[in-house]
This record gives structure tokens, sequence and C-alpha cells, in this order.
């Protein structure tokens, strides 16, 4: 059976200013300002703490934000938390990182990266093998409740380059984008993390004891324009490179004596264009299923996190008065063409 | 929304006599006898023209009075008829027709002794004309099916694209709105081999929408005719070119809809592939099926198949069950070897 239905809500867009545009430190004064926004996007109120809207909170080291983490409005007993992190210079620890990515701290100097933790209590130290403390469930309290983090985008921003952060937030998962330039296409550097996977089951083989699994999900590069197509881009965990797409989940700890890190991959590779609406122009809306890298079993659904029409990011879809869902893609050029519409996700309200 | 739920039904495998596993009458015969048994699979009673069963009959090319020649067409109709009045028609002759042949479906060409389907709308069943006929029956239940208004069907697709050769076993399945059948070759020692024909006809498409002037007929339904024309690949779903797409190749794949309203023959593809292995469970081990959805050529989006759901790696044949009840049925690459494969749904 499944979960109940998440409802996605959009942030308001904000603007990197020209002044910390080109640091990391900059971007995840970005994202906390956006996660702790009063309002969404439609002006309608936003409580922190209440309905959808995620507490967030950041770390600095010196004068210089490095950390960004947060907890959803209502915390299960996998007591949850996603943290966005990165530093200007390379730090001195290796930080957990996910499977296949970056093993080196050199490479890391202005690289965002984003993980997720469970059983997470109070924050230590973003290079700590366990980010937080152990939380509301303290049986577990070693560093495989923490999912590693992977790279959201995987070189330094420029003032040129990133203009925009994108965000949205649901009861229990929250997703961004650094969108870029129409000198890039308008491609975009994309996250999600959270409790975004539905086992579609309650056996405590296939999900947490809250019925969910959690995972982060990243590009590293700008999503690929046809990402819902490709086996190793947004969405599908690369095992090659280091710094591009990562997909992983904490497998529950049934499974093995505590969680461990996976890698996954979407089951289906969809070749889907703009067109792809039915012939009275209705636009669908498709699941998307995950499955594990290497096993290879079924791990479950993207939790109202669907494929549908290429289009572009950043738009929200509307009947009458009520929020259908918001499109998250791998396209936000302000201009609209065939090569400035791309595979987009569904993030259903 | 979505429509009713089909309930897909297991009919008895029929083991085809050894004269007829290479004569495409022979099949048609098992075909017949297939769809007029008195039971399921599971011995439960069945009823033509009640519940799920459909109604089916069979004539020959060349009936000489009371001479009945080799079968070539053997057609049917569901228990319960909707304004569009389907039926579906298998057919194959020895030959080549000498007068004309068949229509045939987008891509596809008669062969003597191949195996063919085809579905038609506004078909009057009780007014069977001829399967070379543009028109296989006289008009159904709307009455319109004459001038411009005239509907000729799907035309037909090949389940066997070739002259059909050692078939040793028939399934067949049927539902509310449609049929399906698999063939499968005797060569039962090849474990690892593709071994499989398969066939699926009638209103298995829901476009998941109520518009009814350009997504749906005016039942809500999309008539269309799928088919495998030579032997299933082992990861026919990892495929644009196989089973469940149409390949342009005259005696492979096809999957054809015919546009709502019209007498339109528009070919489709699966809009996903996947890459399923036996592996592909729950960690549990459950059974997880995943639903297909078809697209045109200009990628726009038609619908989803009525409860025919891609599953893990299965042999073709088998039924799933839990406890007492039936889950669904595999249609799939092989009566032999676990290879990609769909279920009929069955609940």
């Amino acid at each position: 059976m499944s979960l109940s239905a998440l409802n996605w809500k959009r942030l308001p867009i904000y603007v990197i200013p020209t002044a910390s545009g080109s640091t990391v430190a900059g971007i995840l004064s970005g994202i906390f300002d956006t996660f702790n926004s009063t309002t969404y996007y439609d002006a309608s109120p936003r409580v922190t703490g209440s309905n959808s809207a995620w507490s967030f909170f950041r770390s600095f080291n010196a004068s210089a934000v490095e950390a960004v983490y947060g907890y959803p409005p209502t915390i299960t007993s996998m007591s949850q938390s996603v943290i966005f992190a990165g530093s200007v210079t390379a730090p001195l620890i290796l930080p957990k990182m996910v499977p296949n990515s970056y093993i080196t701290t050199s490479a890391l100097p202005n690289i965002l990266f984003m993980g997720v933790s469970t059983n997470s209590g109070i924050y230590l130290n973003w290079t700590s093998q366990s980010v937080f403390l152990s939380g509301s469930n303290s049986a577990v309290t070693s560093s495989s409740s923490f999912s590693g983090f992977a790279p959201v985008s995987n070189i330094a921003p420029t003032v040129t380059n990133e203009k925009f952060i994108f965000a949205w937030e649901c009861q229990e998962a929250v997703a961004i984008q650094l969108a870029v330039t129409t000198s890039r296409l308008g491609g975009a550097y994309s996250g999600i993390a959270g409790a975004i996977i539905d086992p579609e089951s309650t056996s405590l083989l296939d999900a947490n004891s809250d019925g969910r699994l959690y995972s982060v999900v990243t590009s590293g590069n700008t999503a690929s324009i046809s990402f819902l197509a490709q086996t190793n881009d947004f969405l599908n965990h690369d095992t090659v490179s280091t710094s591009t797409a990562k997909f992983v989940y904490l497998s529950p700890t049934e499974n093995f004596i505590t969680a461990s890190v996976r890698p996954l991959s979407l089951i289906e590779s969809r070749v889907i264009t703009y067109q792809t609406t039915s012939s009275s122009g209705k636009i669908p809306r498709v699941n998307n299923y995950v499955k594990d890298l290497i096993r290879p079993n079924f791990v479950g659904r993207l939790r109202e996190i669907k494929s549908t029409f290429a289009y572009q990011s950043g738009w929200t879809l509307r009947s009458a008065s009520i929020d259908l869902g918001h499109l998250f893609g791998a396209r936000c050029s302000q201009s609209l063409s065939v090569s400035t519409s791309g595979s987009t996700l569904f993030l259903v309200s | 929304m979505a429509l009713v739920r089909n309930t897909w039904k297991f009919l008895p495998p029929y083991t085809v006599p050894i004269v007829s596993q290479s004569r495409v009458e022979g099949l048609l015969d098992g075909i017949f006898f297939l769809f007029n048994t008195s039971s399921y699979a599971d011995g439960s009673a069945r009823v033509t023209g009640s519940g799920v069963a459909w109604s089916f009959y069979k004539t020959s090319s060349v009936d000489s009075g009371s001479v009945l020649g080799p079968t070539a067409v053997v057609y049917g109709y569901p228990a319960t008829m909707s304004v569009i009045s389907q039926s579906v028609i298998f057919a194959g002759s020895a030959s080549a027709p000498t007068i004309t042949l068949p229509s045939m479906t987008t891509n596809a060409s008669f062969v003597a002794n191949a195996l063919y389907v085809a579905v038609q709308k506004q078909a009057n069943w009780s007014q069977y004309k001829s399967w070379l006929s543009g028109s296989i029956f006289n008009s159904g239940s709307s009455g319109v099916n004459t001038g411009s208004l005239a509907r000729t069907g799907s035309g037909f697709a090949p389940i066997i694209g070739a002259s059909v050769s050692g078939i040793g076993i028939i399934n067949a399945w049927e539902c509310g709105d449609s049929v399906a059948i698999a063939c499968h070759t005797t060569s039962s020692t090849a474990t690892a081999t593709a071994l499989s024909f398969a066939g699926i006809a009638g209103g298995f498409i829901d476009p998941e929408s109520t518009d009814t002037t350009f997504d749906s007929e005016p039942d809500g339904r999309l008539y269309a005719v799928a088919t495998s024309g030579v032997v299933i690949s082992l990861t026919f779903l990892g495929s644009t070119t196989d089973f469940l797409n149409h390949n342009a190749t005259a005696a492979s794949s096809k999957l054809v809809f015919i546009q709502p309203g019209t007498d339109n023959k528009i070919t489709l593809n699966l809009l996903e592939t996947r890459t399923l292995t036996y592996l592909t469970t729950s960690n549990r081990g459950s059974l997880i099926s995943f639903p297909l959805y078809v697209k045109d050529i200009n990628n726009r989006f038609i619908g989803r198949l009525r409860e025919i759901e891609a599953i893990r790696n299965s042999v073709s044949g088998y039924v799933l069950r839990t406890s007492s009840s039936d889950l669904g049925y595999v249609i799939g690459a092989s009566n032999a070897a676990a290879a990609n494969a769909v279920m009929l749904t069955a609940i």
C-alpha cells in the first residue's frame, strides 16, 4: 500500500547577488535564505515548521557559511535531516562521500554538496563521519545513517553563470536547482533529498520502520537535456566519474547490520518531448520507479516525483486557482523552443 | 480517469496436434477450440457470452454448400458490447488468396501460411462478409460502417510473420475488452532461446482521459492490435523494435491503434524501455508490476495498456497466485526459460 501523498510547494525564485555568486558560501547563503522565506512563490504564507515548511539552519566557518541543514515539519521515528555543504577552501578532512564520488579533499573547494541523514539530532560538523548526533531514534549512531555527500554542482560557481536558485519542499523532502544562464543553454545543477522513495511495502526488508526510504539524488553536471532517456545522468547513479550524477539510498537496516548506502537507477528509460501530451493536449504524468544498481532488485517509487512532457524548470501548472504541480526540468532558459525544453519532472502539489 | 479494470482469465493450454503444428489452419482451429472451451485453466466454468467469455466463430475462405474448407478465419466478439461494437479476427491461409489480398496493417504484407490478427470497430458479428474485404463485417451496433464512415479496422498484423512451423502449444487469455494469445514452438530443449510469438487485440488501451473527441472513442477506449511477428526477444522490454513496439519491417512486430472517430491506423511504441531481470523483485521478494504506456511516432502520449504490466523475468504461460486467487498470467518471450514478460492482471 502506498504512503500518503506528498504535497510539493514552490519557494520564491532566489536571485543570486553578484557579490556572493562566485563562491559556494554565497550559494549556501542563498539556499538558507530560500528555505527561510516567509512566503511561497504565489505569496501565500509559509510558516516554518508547519505543513510542508522545513526548518533550516546554517553553520559558519569564520564568517563563511559551510553548511545549511534542516529537518521536516513532521519528524518520523527515522528523524531525518537534509544537509547542503561546501567550503571555499579544501577541508582538512574528507567528509563522508556517497559511493563513487570524490576521494581527495583537493577537488572539493567551491563544490556544492547535498546529503541526507537519518537518526539525526544535534549538528556536529559537515566533515564528521556522523554529521549529526543521534536523534529521536538512537538505535543507530554510526556514520552509516548518513548517505554521504553527493555533488549538486561539480565546479565552482561564477557570477556569470549561476543566476537563480529554484527550490521546492514537501512534508518529507526538498529539491533545489542552481539555474545557469543561456550561455549554457539554460541548464541546471539539480538535487533532491529526503524520504523520496516509497517501497510500496511495509516489510522491514523493503522499508524503514516508518515505511519510507531515504535518498539523495544529484546531477553533478548540469542535468542532460534528455536525462530521462539516459542511464548515467540525473536520477541514475554514475559509477564511472566521481563528479557526475549520484543517486543513493540508505537501505533498511534489516538487510544488513547497519544501514548501507547503495546506488540507484531508474527502472525506465524514456524519450519524452514537448509533444508528449495527449491528442487533446492534456499533460501526462507517469510514475518513476527505481532499482538497486547492483543487485538489481526493485527499491520503490519516487514519491510524487513523476515524469512529464518536456518543458522548462520553474513553472507551475495550475487548474483554476489550484496548483497541480511544479516543473523540475533540465532546462530553464528564459526563451522557449525545442532546444530549450528538456526532460522534466512533475512535483505533484 | 482510468477505465474500469479489466480482469484477465486464462484458458487451458492447447497442445497442437503434430499434424497441425506447421499449418496455419491447424493453429486457427486451435484458437477456435480454445475460445470455445467450457472451463478456464483453473477448472472454473466458462460460459460463452457471460462474464468475460468471448463468443468465437470460424469459417473458411472457400465454403461450398455444407462442405467447409480449411479454416481461414476465426472471429469473435466480447461478452459485453460497447457502442463501438468491436470484433477480433484471426486469419491466415496456406496459399495467397488469388482474387485479392486482405487489408494489412501499416508496414505489414501478406505471407502464405502466416498467422494474423486484426480488430475492427463497428462490426456486426452476425454479418461476416469476408476476411479479404476492406470491411470484414457489415455495420455493428451504431449502424455506421458505410461510405465515408466505413471502418476497415486495424488491418491484419502478423502474430507469426513467416510460414508457421513447429508450434506445439497455444496459450490464450481473455478479458472484457481484449483477447491475447501466445504460440510456443516445440524446441523445448533450447531453454535459453526465445521461443514464443504473441498477439493482443481489442480495446486494450486506456487513454486516461475523458475526452471522447480526440483522446478516445465514445466508449472511452482505444482499439488496437499488438503482435510479435517474429519470436519475441528475451529482452523485448528493453527494445524499441520488438513486441509491444511497432517495427517497420513487414514480418516483424506491430503495434497499431485506430484513431478515434476515424479509420486511420497510427503506429505506436512503448513510452519507456526497461532492463528487467529475474531479480527485479523487492528485497523481500514481492512481485512488482509496472504500468506500460504508449506513444505515437510524434511522441504524443496515447495511453496505458489496460492491465498489461511489465514484471520480473518470468516464464510465459505461468499463473501467478496468492493464496487461492490468481494475481495474473504471464505472457512473455519463452515458455521454457525466465525472460522478459508482461503480466495480464486477474484482479
